[in-house]
């Protein structure tokens, strides 16, 4: 029995030493941006949350973990059009201007009147040289006044660029979009960020179509 | 959302260091814990996981399941501790070794295993991975048990859009 009993005391060694390896406080970046997700995962799982406030939750997760200052996140809707629902970072009249535009999926997928460079079945790039400002577009930049000036090199992200990241259903339909741009360090964003934002995209098309199953509609 | 769990534990096994990885679910019917996916365990040790029942109370009882908590989710359970019943050493793919000495602290030996739980919105557990044996027979790293929390985390988010694991 006493050996029994000896066997079934902690080690206070070995409980120390596990505490100190596995403090939850992040150490490096990969441990705050999962933990950031986790949070995310965490608003996910409230009830009667609405659509839009889980977006909101996610556009602001972007904002907080991947360096960029202006994040917009738009869905199709119940009537096929594709509406603008989250933004983190944008002016009032811009956010005011972009929630009142809406596309269908033939506008979305238009490569001529919106070049790109794909990066794969998710990432887009934008770079503002192919797609010069139109008149009367001018309100849907936070700082149109900066359209059009010079790229100082080769990785720099200027005003005008910007990254788009398709939400896709089961069926790789497009389902919404998760739009990034104006970096903090003006620079675009490592291999690695891309790769977080696009596993965000692959969470929030997760739920956006497990809600839509639950309630029978998108919004 | 079996086929889902089934999924995530092969997608744990496939890309982290742990050699043998089960999911148990609390089952609505009886509220009681059972293990629902296993993978990596010889067949008489899978055999014997499956008969295994925890009630929530016999989970967290720390007289027979003495364990260190490292986070919200995460629980370790050392070989030193013996954290199992009379009987369950059948549920380990090599039970003669549970008596094997830790040489350093870091080691991962045979006994030793991490629970890593699943939480509804009200924090109530609704089931949890049970991690152990690393094929570098040393304790994971810190992002690692992050990185398996995340996932516990989004599988029970799914779970509850689900309505429940059954689904």
């Amino acid at each position: 029995m006493e050996v029994l009993i000896s066997k079934r005391m902690k080690d206070p060694q070995g409980t120390k030493f596990l505490l100190e390896r596995y403090a939850p406080v992040p150490n490096t970046e990969d441990e705050q941006i999962i933990e950031t997700l986790d949070s995310l995962a965490t608003h996910a799982k409230m009830p009667g949350q609405s659509t839009a406030a889980f977006l909101n939750v996610t556009a602001r997760a972007i904002y907080k973990s991947f360096g960029f200052r202006e994040i917009s996140i738009g869905i199709k809707e119940k009537d096929g059009m594709f509406r603008c629902v989250a933004m983190v970072g944008l002016r009032d009249e811009v956010k005011a201007l972009r929630q009142n535009l809406s596309y269908t999926l033939v506008e979305m997928m238009d490569t001529r009147s919106n070049p790109s460079t794909r990066v794969n079945k998710i990432i887009e790039i934008h770079l503002m040289e192919d797609k010069p400002l139109k008149e009367g577009e001018e309100g849907i930049y936070n700082r149109p006044s900066l359209i059009g000036k010079d790229r100082w090199g080769s990785d720099s992200m200027v005003e005008g660029d910007y990254i788009e990241l398709s939400i896709l259903g089961p069926n790789d339909e497009l389902i919404g979009w998760i739009e990034v741009s104006s970096p903090r360090d003006n620079k675009f964003p490592s291999r690695s960020t891309v790769k977080w934002i696009e596993f965000v995209s692959i969470i929030t098309a997760t739920f956006l179509k497990l809600k839509e199953t639950a309630k029978g509609g998108a919004r | 959302m079996h086929t889902i769990l089934t999924d995530a534990a092969k997608l744990i096994h496939r890309n982290f260091e742990f050699q043998y990885v089960s999911i148990a679910m609390k089952d609505p019917t009886d509220e009681k814990f059972r293990y629902v996916v296993a993978l990596g365990l010889i067949p008489s040790a899978e055999a014997a996981y499956k008969e295994i029942r925890y009630s929530h109370a016999d989970l967290f009882d720390e007289s027979v399941f003495p364990s260190t908590k490292v986070s919200t989710y995460t629980h370790f359970y050392m070989s030193e501790d013996a954290p199992y019943k009379p009987g369950e050493e059948k549920s380990y793919n090599r039970p003669s070794q549970l008596s094997v000495e830790r040489a350093n602290p870091d080691d991962m030996l045979e006994g030793d295993y991490i629970d890593v739980f699943m939480q509804g919105y009200l924090r109530e557990v609704t089931g949890y991975f049970e991690l152990a044996g690393t094929r570098s027979e040393k304790l994971p790293s810190k992002v690692t048990i992050r990185w398996m929390e995340l996932i516990a985390s989004l599988l029970s988010a799914i779970e509850v859009h689900k309505g429940g694991w059954k689904s």
